[in-house]
């Protein structure tokens, strides 16, 4: 009870710790799969960036590259002509500058004088140049280029900052008044710079801006990403964590190389990407700043609902397989029960099949030692009485009951046998029933004559007796069932065996087997175990009711194997009545009216009998059972000396032989193979009946093919040797 | 068994805490006999100089940080800073004057380029401060100094603002010539570092903001360059000025800004005036004045605008705030130094703001004083330099004195450079600048350099004993007059040398005083009294506290004599050769200059000696340099 008990618990804990498996090793997936798929997208887009920044910076520097290339041109064209005065000069420039200007950039030309102050080509002398530190005059001027980011808060009252490309000149720019420039400038919108990078897939939050290799922020403007809003961007980044791209480190080498690095960044809780692209300018760095959280989260919405689909189905899936395998437990669990239930019904049946045993056994020990005790008992007696006749036969007489009734306990026991062996089979052959129940009333009627029992029997009922069946097996039934109403009903009692026919087709009948006695009847309860083995009312207490308990388990599968029915009312005290219900098919050739009087007896016949027994005993009683019926006999002792007498007889000497089977020297099948392969007339054709205790169909095959005629069985009975004497010796040479 | 483990247990622990305490007493002592400050670790260490209410203010606004503040109310600020800075005492923030070389910002100062603040200042600000794209130094409240003009004036007479100095010298004859006695421009004249400064601006503003300008002035610093190259033009414009009579210097001689203005331009007596001083008291004059005003930034002949701005004070963080350990004292600094970098706090630092410009970008100035403001938001391009001073301290006043009596006079100012010259050459070759006067053998704590100068002014022979008051604040009290700070191992230069002195004039001599052994006694256990009175930041040296809202006693510390005392109470007073002081006898006393109360001076009859306090310091590091710790009177 409490293994069954444990069970409920135990597939609990196991479907529980199922499913907590299943959930984590699907949140382990996930995680895995979304840290995989998060670190590749990362470095894609980490190689966008750098893809996009140096794609921009490259067309800077082509715009950069542009501006020099005009200043070039302009310079090409002033240095050609030959100036009187400053005016001229400036009115060159506002020309070229006119020509360069487009409607979409604003352009300046500016000219530096030896004394440093700048000329605009409409505006004449300005101021002096001053470079990106307002507070001093530009030191740039000493290069021979440079690049700066001017106000030109002189020439303008507008707040606006230019892009000034400086250039030195190789050769000044003179006029015969004096005037003399040493430095051209182009200053153009600053608006270049402005680069909006507000794709869908960077976001919004994103900023471009010019730093020196130093990292100070060269040009102000707008700024998006809190991190862009420093002094000084390298500075600043000390404190920021770079796992993807370039270290810190390298970044800082790139600038004192002047190349250029990309990388992921963590700041103050947030992720950029960050690339710093060197420009073809000053030491000049674009850098492309892009929040990481804006510009995923698009993707990171996707991946996001694409884990979150992992991990549902993950689960579900984890579910299915968790019911899958739960469902296949629960069968197994009950599949296990099943057999342990079977197990155990099994062991029980066992164990009660073996107390059985151990009770049959402690019975048979009793009831094979009771006969025997009393044949031994007797013959003592009757050894000790031998010249008192009457209580001679009085032994004798008790010496046959208790050896006929050892006989019926062997011959239950090897039916069991047979039985559980699988060793016992139909063997249809024609009968005729009438013949059948004339053996079978001979043996009733004696016993039940002995107990002064009346013992009727009613065959008038037969219409068709020639029927197809296994008469052994009939007979036994038979016997039994009466066996059993001669036993169970008391002296003086009543017994009646009644066969009937009843239609069932053309070709076949049911035929109805009654018994009825007014015996002892049997209770309700027992009537449930009737046809079990070793069953036997009062089975607890010695009854006077001798027997094995197997015989109505042995009738019960006789009538099965015969594809009968047997049923059966029993009143205690009042009677019991049988009815074995068979349906045999009938043959219609010969009727043979037996009167219910008649019954066979063996007619005494002269036959001259050659009998081979190597038991003294048996062979003493099987001669004895010869000579008492007119026979005469020879007896041989083995097989040998059974063949020697036979061929040295005359032809037809002997009528029949009677041979037991194991005997020393030759055993009786391979004498009976040698007579039969004799050079002589008779060798075929006399009949040889074996007596054996070999009781088993095999045997019976064994001595059919070694050219046997007929076999029987010990115990031997008298009626079955005369009537197979007579019909092998009288009607012929025919098998039985 | 038992019993035994838990004896040992118990002798071994207490064993480590013996070990522990008297390791760490021994920590406890070292440290405070050697730093200026106590030495709290997590406490946030400021040097201020002890006119200031920087303590309060920072008190009370960040009541949950740990302060610790060294009130210095010394002479020589600016050398002690630098000898601070130079020693990594200056203390974890600094906000002073003090404009630190790019080398001494590198090795002493944490670079705040990488904090957000900066991004709160104006650019043209930042960039001043810009060492190789590091922020070292963040600049306070700015002065700056403009051309004051009476608007309604202008627009009456319909002058138009002169866009460059041509422009100014024409308007200055049109005054002349269009008004009956308008001075076209005042300055004022109590002062000769006035019509220095005129000067040297209009020199800035036309060379000296050139590289060829910053050039001369290296090799004018280092003698190898003429003051006639690098001056002239600013002596020509105020030559041009003279000449065409832009001043009234009688009418203005004497009088100083505030006066001035209400003198001379409120009166509608002056067209325009030269704003060098007071201009916050000007700008309260011009707020409640009936005229409306202008402003204008000077000019150079080709109309760039010059604005000469001084920063009044610089912020720095030490970089010993970026060590190992002191997270949570950089944390507190970060958050002083935003605040200082807002509007609320450059306005509570800054003395008084109503002329200052912040140095933050436009959104962030709310209470700078409009005209000034809008003057500096309109040129914030334009050329911005502070006002010449530092470098120039050795011709500065006969220069100013010189241009002064040539404005009086409608003079020449042709002989000016070449004074200047000559006044610098003999000033490089005093070398007075860098002269190392002696050495100290290891740091000296604050009682052991007031304990020295005690015995400085014994060692010159002059008196029976000396006596040097601890010159430290207690609490609002401040002992100016009392020795102060420490010296440093290592050499002591010339400009250093006042750094500790008692007083706030380093050439008042020391004086003598004649006083009673009883008189004396009662100086060793009372001290000096200082009395503080509403609204002042000095102390005064009374034995009365009569209508002061605060008084305090400072320790007198001594030198020439023995003293045995006991709960503060002397015993026994013993001259240094033995002689057994009495009560009743009288005894000389050398006191530092002011070193002593009005009661004390009444009754001592001081006597000057004939050197100061710095004379005798010099004198005795030279004898005994290199200077080892002395042992302490009390």
């Amino acid at each position: 009870m409490d293994a069954q008990n444990k069970n409920p618990n135990k597939l609990r804990l196991i479907r529980s710790a199922f499913v907590l498996c299943i959930t984590l090793i699907a949140f382990v997936m996930v995680f895995i799969t979304q840290t995989v798929v998060d670190q590749g997208m990362r470095n894609h887009q980490l190689q966008m960036v750098e893809m996009v920044a140096s794609r921009i910076t490259e067309n800077m520097n082509h715009y950069f590259q542009g501006q020099w290339d005009n200043i070039q041109y302009v310079r090409n064209t002033l240095t050609q002509r030959s100036f009187t005065e400053e005016d001229e000069i400036l009115n060159c420039l506002a020309e070229e500058e006119t020509a360069l200007k487009t409607s979409y950039n604003e352009l300046l030309l500016l000219l530096i004088d030896d004394q440093g102050f700048y000329y605009s080509a409409n505006g004449g002398k300005i101021a002096l140049w001053r470079g990106t530190n307002t507070a001093f005059a530009s030191s740039e001027l000493d290069r021979e280029k440079s690049v700066t980011i001017n106000s030109l808060a002189e020439l303008s009252s507008e707040s606006k900052e230019y892009l000034c490309f400086t250039q030195k000149l190789e050769a000044p720019i003179t006029a015969a008044d004096g005037s003399c420039f040493t430095h051209m400038v182009l200053a153009t919108d600053k608006s270049i710079f402005d680069i909006d990078l507000s794709l869908a897939s960077f976001g919004t939050i994103t900023d471009v801006f010019i730093m020196n290799s130093l990292g100070k922020t060269i040009n102000a403007q707008e700024l998006n990403t809190d991190l862009a809003k420093t002094y000084n961007l390298l500075k600043t980044l000390e404190k920021a964590e770079f796992f993807i791209g370039n270290t810190y480190e390298e970044v800082k080498t790139s600038m004192t190389l002047h190349t250029s690095a990309t990388s992921m960044i963590e700041f103050d809780n947030r992720e950029y990407y960050i690339s710093f692209q060197s420009m073809g300018i000053e030491d000049w760095y674009a850098v492309f700043l892009i929040d990481q959280y804006d510009m995923h989260s698009s993707v990171t919405q996707i991946m996001y609902d694409m884990s979150l689909g992992l991990a549902v189905g993950f689960i579900l899936m984890g579910i299915v397989l968790a019911g899958f395998l739960l469902y296949n437990t629960r069968i197994y669990l009950a599949e296990e029960r099943k057999n342990k239930e079977q197990l155990r019904l099994a062991m029980e049946a066992a164990k009660q099949a073996s107390q059985a045993k151990s009770e049959f056994l402690s019975r048979m020990s009793h009831d094979i030692r009771t006969p025997l005790n009393g044949i031994i008992g007797m013959t003592d007696m009757a050894e000790a009485k031998a010249d008192d006749k009457p209580a001679l036969m009085d032994c004798l007489k008790k010496i046959h009951g208790a050896s006929r009734h050892l006989l019926t306990l062997v011959n239950e026991l090897l039916d069991i046998a047979r039985i559980e062996s699988g060793k016992i089979s139909v063997n249809e052959t024609q009968i005729d029933l009438y013949e059948s129940m004339a053996v079978v009333h001979d043996i009733i009627e004696s016993r039940a004559l002995s107990r002064n029992q009346t013992y009727q029997t009613d065959f008038s009922g037969i219409s068709h007796p020639l029927v197809i069946t296994d008469d052994n097996l009939l007979t036994q039934i038979l016997l039994n069932l009466l066996g059993n109403s001669v036993k169970y009903t008391q002296e003086g009692g009543n017994i009646k065996f009644t066969v009937f026919e009843e239609a069932a087709d053309a070709q076949s009948a049911m035929y109805h087997f009654i018994i009825e006695d007014n015996g002892i009847g049997m209770k309700p309860e027992f009537l449930e175990h009737i046809y079990e083995r070793f069953s036997q009312e009062t089975i607890s207490a010695r009854s006077s009711y001798e027997g094995t308990g197997l015989g109505m388990a042995i009738v019960k599968e006789f009538v099965d194997l015969l594809d009968g029915v047997i049923t059966i009312e029993s009143e205690v005290n009042v009677g019991t009545k049988f009815e074995v219900i068979f349906t045999f098919p009938f043959l219609l050739e010969t009727q043979v009216a037996v009167s219910d009087e008649a019954h066979f007896s063996g007619a005494k016949q002269s036959y001259h009998i050659l009998l081979a027994e190597d038991n003294d005993i048996n062979r003493e009683i099987a001669q004895f059972m010869l000579t008492e019926n007119g026979m005469t006999c020879v007896t041989v002792n083995d097989g040998q000396q059974l063949v020697e007498v036979f061929s040295q007889s005359a032809p037809n000497q002997f009528d029949a032989i009677v041979t037991d089977i194991r005997m020393p020297v030759l055993d009786g099948l391979d004498a009976a193979k040698i007579i039969r392969a004799l050079n002589r007339d008779d060798a075929e054709t006399i009949p040889i009946i074996a007596i054996t205790a070999n009781a088993y169909e095999d045997d019976k095959d064994l001595s059919l093919n070694a050219g046997i005629n007929a076999h029987l069985t010990k115990p031997l009975h008298e009626e079955q040797l005369l009537k197979i004497l007579h019909q092998l010796c009288g009607i012929g040479k025919e098998t039985t | 068994m038992i019993k035994r483990s838990k004896k040992f247990l118990i002798s071994a622990l207490m064993l480590l805490l013996t070990a522990g305490l008297l390791a760490g007493c021994s920590n406890a002592q070292e440290a405070e006999s050697t730093s200026l400050f106590t030495g709290d670790p997590d406490a946030i260490q400021i040097f201020i100089w002890g006119n200031s209410d920087h303590k309060d203010i920072l008190t009370e606004k960040f009541p949950d940080i740990k302060f610790d503040f060294y009130e210095y109310n010394g002479i020589n600020i600016t050398a002690t800073i630098a000898k601070l800075l130079e020693k990594d005492e200056l203390g974890d923030i600094h906000i002073n004057s003090l404009r630190v070389t790019d080398e001494n910002a590198k090795e002493h100062l944490m670079d705040l380029s990488g904090m957000t603040l900066c991004n709160k200042y104006e650019p043209s600000m930042l960039n001043q401060y810009d060492i190789d794209g590091a922020i070292y130094q963040l600049p306070g409240s700015v002065s700056v100094r403009c051309i004051l003009y009476n608007k309604g004036m202008f627009e009456e007479y319909g002058w138009k603002e002169p866009q460059s100095f041509d422009e100014l010298v024409t308007l200055c004859k049109q005054i002349r010539e269009e008004t009956n006695g308008i001075t076209p421009i005042v300055m004022g004249g109590a002062t000769c570092g006035y019509y220095f400064t005129t000067m040297t601006t209009f020199s800035q503003a036309e060379y000296l903001y050139t590289p060829e300008g910053a050039e001369w002035a290296k090799k004018y610093a280092a003698g190898e360059a003429s003051a006639k190259d690098g001056f002239a033009s600013g002596f020509e414009m105020m030559q041009e000025l003279i000449d065409a009579r832009a001043f009234d210097y009688e009418k203005n001689e004497g009088l100083w800004d505030t006066e001035l203005f209400k003198a001379r331009m409120n009166t509608n007596e002056a067209a325009m005036m030269f704003l060098w001083g007071s201009q916050d008291a000007v700008a309260r004059e011009i707020e409640h004045s009936s005229n409306e005003y202008g402003v204008m930034p000077f000019r150079n002949r080709e109309g760039t605008a010059f604005l000469s701005n001084t920063v009044s004070y610089n912020i720095s963080l030490s970089k010993k705030l970026e060590e190992k350990g002191n997270e949570k004292k950089l944390a507190d600094a970060q958050r002083i130094i935003e605040w200082l970098s807002s509007s609320e706090g450059i306005y509570a630092i800054t003395n008084d703001t109503s002329t200052s410009i912040f140095p933050l970008k436009e959104e962030e100035n709310p209470y700078s004083f409009k005209l000034y403001q809008d003057l500096w938001e309109e040129n914030l391009d334009c050329i911005k330099a502070p006002m010449l001073y530092a470098g120039y301290e050795d011709v500065l006043v006969p220069t100013g004195d010189a241009i002064m009596a040539a404005v009086k006079e409608n003079g020449s100012l042709d002989q000016i450079p070449g004074m200047m010259d000559t006044l610098h050459q003999e000033y490089l070759k005093g070398g007075k600048e860098a002269i190392e006067i002696g050495n100290f053998a290891e740091d000296f704590s604050h009682e052991e350099t007031v304990q020295l100068l005690a015995i400085t002014l014994q060692e010159m022979g002059d008196s029976d004993i000396s006596l040097v008051s601890d010159g430290i604040i207690k609490g609002k009290v401040s002992n100016n007059s009392g020795g102060h700070l420490k010296f440093y191992k290592g050499p002591l230069v010339e400009e250093q040398l006042a750094c500790t002195l008692p007083g706030n004039n380093q050439l008042t001599p020391c004086v003598q005083m004649k006083l009673t052994g009883a008189q004396i006694k009662t100086l060793l256990e009372k001290g000096k009294q200082v009395v503080m009175f509403e609204g002042e930041r000095s102390g005064k040296y009374l034995d009365s506290t009569e209508g002061a809202v605060a008084w305090d006693y400072f320790d007198y510390y001594w030198a020439g004599m023995n003293v045995d005392m006991k709960d503060g109470k002397v015993i026994s007073m013993t001259l240094d050769d033995g002689t057994k002081m009495e009560d009743e006898q009288t005894y000389t006393v050398t006191f530092a200059p002011t070193d002593y109360t009005d009661g004390i001076e009444q009754i001592g009859n001081p006597v000057n000696l004939d050197y100061p306090a710095k004379e005798a310091l010099r004198t005795y590091i030279q004898k005994h340099s290199p200077v080892t710790p002395v042992e302490l009177c009390r």
